[in-house]
């Protein structure tokens, strides 16, 4: 086998090479002191902190050291950052725990235990240089990587590790308060990037081993079908071909290059047998969930506050639509794939990945071989978006296809753009009616909402679902926080045979457009100020208000705008931190939108990067803006029409509007980041077109409603 | 047998003359910073510069790089230093996920070479590679960034 | 081997175990010491004490699903008409059903060894309890983490 020392003087002798700001584990392990499962001390001073979850560009193999180093007083310059390997995590009973950097909770749910590693290790530091002065913990400290002792001693980590690693580590350690932070809460520059804009940076793509063969792959278009045949015969003799591969429901051509096999396959006659999902349509799929609508079946109450019934009945005006967001595809730039290699009864693993732990559990389960047999190299991912997560698709066909050739072949499985978009977990389609009532005064006395959508949840997980009610898809719903005395949110699961996965930002990513539109068309059934109307619905102390009034005031909300130019405003809670937006555009004649300034106010809690969550804001803006004027997954005759970048429209440069992020951290929690950024921003856009154009949209993507974007 | 000249140093490979530039690369010479993202000349995670020019190598074959001089993200760096444009990205913390920025550095760096101190607008035209991240506005920012430091070491 | 269903008497279960709990939320390493398990137990038990020990019970540390995942126990029993166990019941706290299976042995067993298939919603800690012929309990335990369910734990 393949060592993975060997593999990366491999690859680093062909120039893929590793990053400069991280490495993996074996490289100069053997010198070094683990302190902790975390911390990891070289006599040269050198700080090594593990991170266990993924990176993706969400920055948190930065943020969550950042946390690790602040409490073990360590010197950031000597900080290097690994990936904890999955095989000493099965091997070591879970030492570093979740693995999976999903739901935008690596930081929420780590910092308490990456906090106390550091600061274990610290007091760890401290008792050995105490031990060797024969002097008391309590007179000794340590700063920036040394411990100082009494009459001037000192000693620095590199010096104290072995001794270190033998001390008893402390039960109770205190951690900082916030406001002593040195190293976590300031804008430190991301240990992954300089690997990245030298070209060295290491993604699942980038596997190279000896004698190692490729598979392109063709799945059956229709969702759930099979292959029904393969005429090999047509491919014969082509150059490079090695092997045909007939699954269940794909088909892999492996050849001694991606391209060959690409080409091969394309040119490969397979017959499909889509049966009756072969009839699913969009506009089938749109009845489906209508039926949902009105069903008085198959429907379940997500909450029920008061009595909605009467709170309608009595209310002095009631207010009805419905609305509508579309499947969407993930579109990660780098597509699906795994580089396996089985050997004697062991099976290692290259991917891109958001969860090493369910790709390794899923090699070993396909191999066949224990947990203990099995490695999965930890990569760089070019992007995830939840599509690398609760769905390991791409593992599974990858060690399947490695089984089939012969034992010691590294086979890479890599899918083409085509398949990447037209074999997704999609984000789910939803079909949602909203009911509300309004008082004399024009403030709602009664909400009703029926979701009508897929669950991902029973689909994907075939998890149970407590109570009938796929938290994900009454999101924002369920937990509304206006006050509003009669609440009714029904759900009425509804799954077609596409598949449905975890979309950034999940239900958070489709439920505020339509909870927050529609509270603007309250607003403007009351005749009164959207801003207004809101702030008469949230608790003065509330965290919505108050990054919503954070937001407000940074836009100059109520501020003179030039002739033409609107404003919307949307407030969200999710994934632990509070958002709200401020969008100001002007629609010309043509419905061309013009979006002139996009304010994106966030409290997380804590801010452990603010330079980092700065950039996940401003991507978040580029990826909503993408889903809601173009993104929409459609289908006929039960397959995905869209393919490729031409027909699944991402956004460019020159179409990136100004955005200005308000960072407000009000501290006492912990909120996530890489998620809730999304959810404010549609809603403020499309009641600013309402403001612009008196047409109220109900419906994504904006395209479809005659919108363009300028 | 094509030969070409990758980063400096003369490399041949016996291919077919219709494999595009992209797959030569990465699966023949090893050349791995350049990615593929679509394979239909939309994204430009594959931009290499042929002769100086940003191509796109998914959809330009390698017969046509015959006896040219290919420069990958990997063979902007002068003496181990980062490229101006390089460090650029790095000061203003420009990447999310990083498989597009090798392309979009190269773009950069072509952009900047025919206009040393590009306006918006320049910087809207040149930059249509795809970044699925939303690094945009740190991209823009930070092409003006090393224009500036261009003209200051000039 | 007999998989009895206690709908009914899940009904009560039901909250309690599919109630999140932040799994994992301050020691990585292992499952918190659960005041589910706890509660199950006493449950099974009707009250009585059930001891750690003499229950071997393997699990698998990660699951990539939890539809269905091999297990294994073992009980310390000479298997006699004096002293042997009379029954291993396997207890979820996060399944709808909460008492996962149970098997009934006697001297005739031979040997106290099982080896079956479980489905598991989530990634949560597993008991065996064996009930023995003189009236005691004795439990072992297993933490399983399904790795796609961790997609969904806490707030997804």
């Amino acid at each position: 086998m393949t060592t993975r020392r060997e593999f990366l003087k491999i690859s680093a002798a062909v120039g893929g090479g590793l990053a400069v700001g991280f490495e993996f584990s074996e490289a100069g392990a053997a010198q070094a002191a683990e302190l902790t499962p975390w911390v990891v001390v070289r006599p040269d001073d050198t700080v090594i902190i593990r991170y266990a979850r993924a990176e993706m560009g969400q920055g948190s193999m930065t943020s969550t050291a950042q946390l690790v180093a602040e409490e073990l007083e360590c010197d950031w310059s000597r900080v290097k950052v690994e990936y904890a390997d999955t095989n000493d995590q099965v091997r070591r009973k879970r030492p570093w725990g979740d693995m999976a950097a999903v739901g935008s909770r690596t930081i929420r749910n780590s910092q308490e235990y990456l906090r106390q590693a550091g600061a274990t290790a610290r007091e760890m530091l401290v008792a050995a240089a105490a031990q060797q002065w024969k002097a008391s913990p309590g007179d000794c400290r340590a700063e920036r990587g040394v411990v100082h002792g009494p009459g001037g001693k000192k000693l620095s980590y590199g010096k104290l590790a072995d001794a270190a690693a033998k001390m008893q580590a402390p039960k109770d350690v205190k951690l900082k308060d916030a406001k002593d932070w040195k190293i976590a809460g300031k804008p430190i520059k991301r240990v992954d990037i300089p690997a990245t804009v030298m070209g060295r940076q290491f993604y699942g793509i980038d596997a190279q081993l000896p004698g190692m063969v490729y598979a392109a792959i063709a799945q059956c278009p229709v969702f759930g079908g099979k292959v029904k045949s393969v005429d090999e015969s047509k491919i014969k003799g082509r150059r490079g071909i090695i092997k045909v591969v007939q699954m269940d429901d794909y088909v892999a051509v492996v050849a001694d290059n991606w391209w060959r096999a690409k080409e091969a396959l394309k040119a490969l006659p397979i017959e499909w047998d889509g049966g009756k999902n072969g009839e699913v349509s969009s506009e089938s799929i749109r009845q489906f969930l209508k039926a949902g609508l009105d069903a008085q079946q198959d429907v379940v109450t997500a909450r029920s506050d008061g009595n909605v019934e009467q709170g309608l009945s009595g209310a002095a005006k009631v207010v009805e639509a419905e609305y509508f967001t579309p499947y969407l595809a993930h579109s990660t730039l780098e597509p699906m794939g795994c580089t396996a290699l089985i050997k004697d009864g062991k099976v290692e693993i290259w991917t891109s990945t958001q969860n090493a732990e369910a790709s390794h559990a899923t090699a070993a389960a396909v191999a066949g071989v224990p947990l203990e047999n099995v490695r999965t190299h930890r990569t760089q991912l070019g992007g995830g978006f939840g599509r690398r997560g609760g769905s390991q698709d791409f593992v599974r066909q990858g060690v399947a296809i490695a089984k089939q050739l012969p034992d010691g072949t590294p086979v890479k499985l890599l899918w083409t753009r085509e398949e990447d978009t037209q074999h997704d977990f999609y984000r789910p389609v939803s079909l949602i009616r909203m009911k509300a009532g309004l008082d004399a005064s024009g403030m709602p006395v009664a909400w009703y909402s029926r979701v009508s959508a897929p669950s991902i949840i029973a689909t994907l997980l075939k998890l149970p679902l407590k109570e009938g009610v796929d938290p994900q898809a009454v999101a924002a719903y369920a937990d509304q926080p206006y006050e509003i005395p009669n609440v009714r949110i029904e759900y009425a699961q509804r799954n077609p045979h596409v598949p449905v996965g975890f979309w950034r930002t999940v239900g958070h990513s489709q439920n505020p457009f339509m909870r927050e539109s529609f509270v603007d068309e309250l607003a403007h059934a009351a005749g009164k100020d959207p801003l207004e109307y809101r702030r008469a619905m949230l608790k003065e102390a509330s965290k919505e208000r108050a990054i919503l009034e954070a937001t407000v005031k940074a836009a100059g909300w109520g501020t003179a705008l030039p002739a033409g130019v609107h404003r919307g405003v949307a407030v969200t809670e999710g994934y632990g931190s509070y958002t709200a937006a401020v969008a100001e555009l002007s629609v010309n004649d043509k419905n061309v939108v013009t979006i002139h300034r996009l304010v994106l106010g966030i409290d997380p809690g804590y801010a452990v990067n603010p330079d980092n969550i700065e950039a996940q804001m401003q991507g978040s803006a580029v990826f909503m803006l993408t889903a809601m004027f173009w993104g929409e997954i459609t289908l006929k005759d039960g397959r995905v029409q869209q393919s490729n970048f031409n027909d699944y429209r991402m956004m460019r440069l020159r179409e990136m509007p100004k955005v200005e992020v308000v960072l407000a951290p009000t501290g006492g929690f912990w909120g996530g980041i890489g998620e809730p950024g999304q959810a404010s921003i549609a809603p403020s856009i499309c009641n600013a077109i309402f403001a612009a154009t008196g047409k109220r949209v109900r419906s994504l993507p904006l395209k479809n409603e005659g919108f363009e974007l300028a | 047998m094509i030969k070409l000249t990758v980063n400096g140093k003369p490399r041949q490979l016996d291919v077919e003359p219709e494999m595009p530039l992209l797959w030569a690369l990465r699966d023949v010479l090893d050349v791995k910073g350049v990615k593929f993202g679509c394979g239909i000349a939309q994204c430009g995670a594959c931009t290499v510069h042929v002769d100086g020019e940003p191509v796109r190598s998914c959809s330009f074959p390698v017969s046509a790089a015959a006896g040219k001089k290919i420069v990958t993200i990997e063979g902007l760096a002068r003496n181990g230093k980062p490229h101006p444009v390089q460090q650029a990205w790095i000061d203003n913390q420009v990447p999310q996920c990083g498989y597009c920025q090798g392309g979009q550095i190269l773009a950069a760096v072509a952009l900047l070479r025919k206009k040393p101190n590009p306006t918006d607008q320049d910087i809207d035209e040149a930059m249509t590679n795809i970044c699925r991240c939303g690094t945009y506005a740190r991209i823009r920012k930070a092409i003006h960034a090393a224009a500036k430091s261009s003209k200051a070491k000039a | 081997m007999e998989r009895r269903r206690f709908l009914e008497a899940a009904g009560g279960a039901l909250a309690a175990s599919l109630a999140p709990r932040p799994l994992l939320a301050q020691a990585p390493p292992a499952f918190a010491q659960s005041a589910d398990s706890q509660a199950l137990v006493k449950r099974a038990t009707r009250g009585k004490e059930a001891r750690v020990g003499k229950v071997k019970l393997d699990l698998p540390l990660l699951a990539d699903n939890g539809n269905s995942v091999p297990m294994k126990v073992a009980v310390e029993s000479p298997m006699t008409a004096a002293d042997h166990v009379k029954t291993i019941r396997l207890l979820s706290e996060r399944n709808p059903e909460w008492e996962m299976a149970a098997f009934h042995l006697g001297p005739y067993s031979g040997r106290a060894e099982i080896t079956s298939r479980v489905r598991l919603a989530g990634s949560q800690r597993v008991v065996a309890l064996a009930e023995m012929s003189d009236g005691s309990y004795w439990m072992g335990t297993a933490d399983v983490t399904v790795t796609l369910s961790a997609c969904v734990d806490g707030t997804g």
